[in-house]
C-alpha cells in the first residue's frame, strides 16, 4: 500500500474532511478516491484520526480562575505606565547617539567644517616649526653680510633671497639682481601669517641699524634674539591656534555624545527596574 | 448581555463582566493549555496568567470576537510557557515504577465519570495515547490541530486565534492530522471498537 502522498494530497485530504473544497476540487478528488484505493485509506485513517481528536474527553477546570476585587485592585496598582516612557526614551536616546556618532565619522561632513584657511595655517606652522629653531641658532652666531662677495657667491645669496624673507629671519634684504628674479619666482598664495612675516620683514628693514659693531649692517646679538623671540611668539601663537581648529571641530558634538549615551543607559536600567518589579507584582498576584 | 457588551463593560472596569467572560471561556482555555503543556497544574497557571492578562490588555480589545481574542492570549501564554519550559528545562516528579521504569501517568487521567472499569481502563489509554502524540508535534502544529479538532473552532476562528493566516492553518493541519495519523497507528489495538473505521464502520 503506497502512502506517499504529496503534502498538497494530504492537505487535499484534510481540506476534504473539513468541507472546504470547491465543488469543483470534490469532484476531482471523489474521481481519484474512487480510482486510487491506498488515497481513499488514507483518507478513511485521516477521518479516524480527526474522529479519536473529537472526541477526545474534556478535561474538567480544576478551578474557577475570575478575577477577585483584590486581584483587580491590585492589578491596577501593579500597572506601571512609566515603562512604556521609559522604555521610549532609551530607544530614542539610542537612535540619537547612533546619529550623532555617524554623523561625527561622516567624512563629508567634516570636510566641510575645515575652512582651507586653517589647513593652510596648519601648513605652514608645521613648517615653521624647523624654521624657529633654525632661527635661534642663527641668533646666536648672526649672520654676516660680505661686501664684494665673489659673483658666484653673490648669486647663491641672491637665489636665497626670496626664502629668506618667508623665513622671517632677520637676514639682509636681497642684493642686486635679487629684485629682478623675484617674478620668475614660483607664484604663492600669501597666508595670513607670511604676510604678517613679510610686514613684520619691511618693518625690520625700515628700521635704522644703529649700534657700534665692528661690522656694519649686523644688529647687535640682544635686539635680532628680541626679534626672533616675537616672530616665534606670533608664530607659535598662530601654530596653536590652527590646531586647536584641527583637534576640536564640534566641541558640542562630544558633550551631546556623553549626554545621550548617558540617557540611553539611565532609562534603559530604569525601565528594567520598573519591569521587574511589574513582573514581581503580577507573580505576586497569581500566587493570591 | 451579549458578549460584546460585556466585554466592552469590562474596558468600563466592570469586574463582574470580565469574570462572566471569564466563566464563559475559562474551560476552553484551560483544555487548550492542558493539550498545549500536557500538565494540569502548568495548564492552570497559564491559564490564570492568561486571564490576568487579558484582563490588564483590555483597553486593547477593538471589538470583534472576543472569544478569539482570549484565545489567542491564551495560545501565546502556552507558547511563552513552552519556550520558558525549554529555555529552564525541570525534571519531572512523578513517581516512577519500579518494574516497567516508565513514567506512571498522572492520577488526573483516571478521575473519569465512566461506570465500567475497563471503558474507564481504555479511555485512560487512549487519553494518554493521544496526549503523547499531542507533546511529540511541534508547538505549532499542536496548536493549530488542537484548535481544529479538539476545541471544535473552525478554520476562520482557529486563524484568529492562533494569529495565523488561513492558509497556513490548513496546512498546519493536514500535516499535524498526518503526523496523528501515524503516531496513533501504535494504540490502534487499544481503540474502543466505535473508533475502528476500517471498512464498513466508517461514521
Amino acid at each position: 500500500m503506497n502512502k506517499n502522498f504529496s503534502p498538497k494530497d494530504w492537505q487535499l485530504l484534510s481540506n476534504y474532511l473539513d468541507g472546504q473544497l470547491s465543488n469543483r476540487e470534490v469532484l476531482i478528488l471523489g474521481a481519484r478516491l474512487n480510482q486510487e484505493q491506498p488515497l481513499k485509506d488514507a483518507l478513511l485513517e485521516l477521518q479516524q484520526t480527526r474522529y479519536l481528536l473529537q472526541h477526545a474527553r474534556k478535561v474538567p477546570v480544576p478551578r474557577s480562575f475570575t478575577l477577585t476585587p483584590d486581584m483587580a485592585s491590585q492589578m491596577r496598582s501593579s500597572r506601571k505606565p512609566l515603562f512604556p516612557f521609559f522604555s521610549f526614551a532609551s530607544v530614542m536616546a539610542t537612535i540619537f547617539l547612533v546619529v550623532v556618532l555617524l554623523f561625527e565619522f561622516l567624512p563629508g561632513m567634516l570636510s566641510s567644517a575645515f575652512p582651507q584657511k586653517d589647513a593652510s595655517n596648519e601648513v605652514f606652522s608645521m613648517e615653521a616649526a624647523p624654521m624657529a629653531a633654525e632661527a635661534l641658532d642663527s641668533a646666536e652666531a648672526p649672520q654676516i653680510i660680505e661686501w664684494g662677495h665673489p659673483q658666484s657667491k653673490l648669486q647663491e645669496g641672491i637665489g636665497m633671497g626670496g626664502g629668506g624673507a618667508d623665513t622671517g629671519l632677520l637676514s639682509a634684504p636681497p642684493v642686486g639682481g635679487g629684485i629682478d628674479n623675484e617674478p620668475e619666482m614660483p607664484a604663492e598664495e600669501p597666508g595670513p601669517i607670511a604676510d604678517e612675516n613679510r610686514s613684520m620683514m619691511k618693518q625690520a628693514e625700515v628700521e635704522p641699524i644703529t649700534g657700534s659693531g665692528p661690522i656694519l649692517g649686523i644688529r647687535p646679538a640682544e635686539e635680532t634674539a628680541a626679534f626672533n623671540d616675537s616672530v616665534l611668539a606670533i608664530l607659535s601663537e598662530s601654530g596653536e591656534e590652527s590646531i586647536r581648529t584641527v583637534s576640536n571641530p564640534f566641541p558640542w558634538l562630544r558633550v551631546s555624545q556623553i549626554i545621550l549615551a548617558m540617557i540611553a543607559i539611565g532609562t534603559a536600567i530604569t525601565a528594567f527596574i520598573l519591569r521587574k518589579g511589574h513582573l514581581r507584582g503580577s507573580s505576586s498576584l497569581r500566587r493570591n | 448581555m451579549d458578549e460584546i457588551g460585556l466585554a466592552l463593560a469590562a474596558q468600563q472596569g466592570d469586574l463582574n463582566a470580565f469574570n462572566h467572560l471569564v466563566l464563559e471561556y475559562q474551560e476552553m482555555a484551560f483544555n487548550l493549555a492542558y493539550r498545549m503543556l500536557g500538565d494540569p497544574d502548568v495548564a492552570a497557571d497559564a491559564t490564570q496568567n492568561a486571564f490576568i492578562s487579558a484582563y490588564n490588555a483590555l483597553a486593547g480589545y477593538r471589538g470583534g470576537s472576543f472569544k478569539s481574542w482570549v484565545m489567542r492570549i491564551v495560545s501565546n501564554t502556552c507558547l511563552d510557557e513552552i519556550r520558558r519550559q525549554k529555555r529552564r528545562p525541570t525534571t519531572s516528579l512523578e513517581p516512577y515504577d519500579p518494574d516497567s521504569e516508565e513514567e506512571i501517568e498522572s492520577p488526573a487521567w483516571i478521575k473519569d465519570g465512566n461506570p465500567s472499569p475497563e471503558e474507564v481502563l481504555e479511555s485512560s489509554e487512549l487519553e494518554a495515547a493521544i496526549q503523547k502524540c499531542l507533546q511529540s508535534m511541534p508547538q505549532d502544529f499542536r496548536l493549530v490541530v488542537v484548535m481544529v479538532d479538539i476545541q471544535g473552532m473552525d478554520y476562520q476562528e482557529a486563524s484568529d486565534s492562533s494569529g495565523l493566516p488561513l492558509g497556513t492553518v490548513k496546512s498546519r493541519l493536514a500535516r499535524a492530522r498526518r503526523k496523528l495519523r501515524d503516531c496513533l497507528q501504535f494504540f490502534r489495538e487499544l481503540l474502543p471498537d466505535i473508533f475502528r473505521l476500517d471498512g464498513e464502520g466508517t461514521p
